[in-house]
């Protein structure tokens, strides 16, 4: 997708968002945009019609009534219209994962990933969780995930930010050193 | 005494007459076209004779211009000659300094090359001793770590998380390698 798509993505999503907030109807939306991106995900044919450049836009519009009627709040829907009629149609699904982000944002909650070589106890997790929380403010949603890969330690994946502290990478910072030291 | 020896005075006369008559008919008729005839030969033969004596003279002209000609291509030839084993001595310097520049660079080039190869063995047996190093330690830490070890390794990290005011330090807040 073209950087200028994502742009608008982030366009509509910031002006839905901001209708929701203002309504304080936030976890409605949400809800509805799910529905969406639900979807679009499992009948990704549905996209391909909306992308359609020989299908008039009356026809993409009945389209989306028929699909989303009843099951998706009335300005979710009249949203999607919109992105129709100004030929948008194909940034839905960024537009749902911006609206996503822009949500964690206001809940102040973000996804968490921790990858260990041998299952992490409850009592780990939760202290993780802990220590997650109170260093980002955030609420976190943790998941974890085994890679024996990493040999020992524990990588945690945080939004954006990667706390790497497996044995695996500490043996190849060895390694670098290694071959970076001078030989004559 | 005259008629003794058998001379008659008249018959001298006679013949005197006779003489002068048949001279005098064949100066009149004779004499001219004859003399013609031998002053016309004459003539040819002196100019056949300055006939032969010019083209003698261009003879001999010609061959000096020969003798010049000669002497002058033979100049010319020396002058060829001397400018070719000229051209030739320069061309052969030439060639000889190319080939001494040539054999330099590429003298040099191998030692470039060699030195190149040298320096890339080096890294490549540098890398070689570190991921075979690594490769090894990796086993060991594999092998040597329990499931306490791996708790300690966890609980360690987890214990940094939120130290150094950041949490998104890689391996800066955990130092797990600290107890492998």
């Amino acid at each position: 997708m073209a950087s200028g798509d994502l742009r608008a993505a982030r366009r509509y999503s910031t002006a839905l968002f901001r209708m929701a907030v203002n309504r304080n109807e936030v976890d409605e939306v949400a809800e509805s945009l799910k529905t969406v991106t639900d979807v679009v995900t499992q009948s990704p044919e549905l996209m391909t019609v909306l992308h359609h450049p020989r299908i008039s836009r009356e026809r993409k519009k009945q389209l989306l009534r028929q699909v989303f009627e009843n099951r998706v709040r009335p300005d979710v829907e009249h949203f999607l219209i919109l992105l129709v009629e100004k030929d948008r149609a194909e940034i839905i699904p960024n537009v749902a994962r911006q609206f996503g982000i822009l949500l964690d944002e206001h809940r102040r909650e973000t996804d968490a990933e921790a990858i260990t070589a041998v299952p992490l106890t409850d009592s780990q997790t939760e202290a993780l969780r802990q220590k997650l929380q109170a260093a980002t403010g955030y609420k976190v949603r943790l998941t974890a995930r085994v890679d024996e890969n990493i040999l020992g330690g524990l990588i945690v994946r945080v939004g954006d930010r990667l706390i790497d502290g497996s044995s695996a990478t500490q043996l190849q910072m060895m390694r670098e050193q290694l071959r970076r030291a001078k030989v004559t | 005494m005259l008629e003794t020896l058998g001379i008659d005075f008249r018959f001298i006369l006679v013949t005197i007459v006779g003489f002068l008559l048949l001279f005098l008919i064949l100066k009149k008729f004779a004499f001219g076209p004859i003399f013609g005839i031998l002053q016309q030969r004459q003539d040819t033969i002196r100019g056949h004779l300055d006939e032969a004596e010019s083209r003698r003279d261009e003879m001999v002209r010609l061959q000096h211009e020969y003798e010049e000609r000669l002497a002058k291509i033979e100049d010319e030839a020396r002058d060829k000659i001397q400018a070719a084993v000229k051209e030739a001595q320069t061309a052969r310097d030439e060639i000889l300094s190319r080939a001494r520049e040539e054999s330099e660079a590429i003298v040099q080039r191998g030692n470039e090359s060699m030195a190149r190869e040298r320096t890339k063995a080096l890294a490549e047996m540098r890398d070689q001793i570190a991921n075979l190093a690594i490769q090894a330690a990796s086993q060991v830490v594999n092998r040597s770590l329990d499931g306490q070890s791996h708790a300690a390794l966890i609980d360690n990290v987890i214990a940094g998380i939120g130290q150094n005011g950041t949490s998104a330090a890689p391996s800066s807040t955990a130092s797990p390698g600290g107890t492998v």
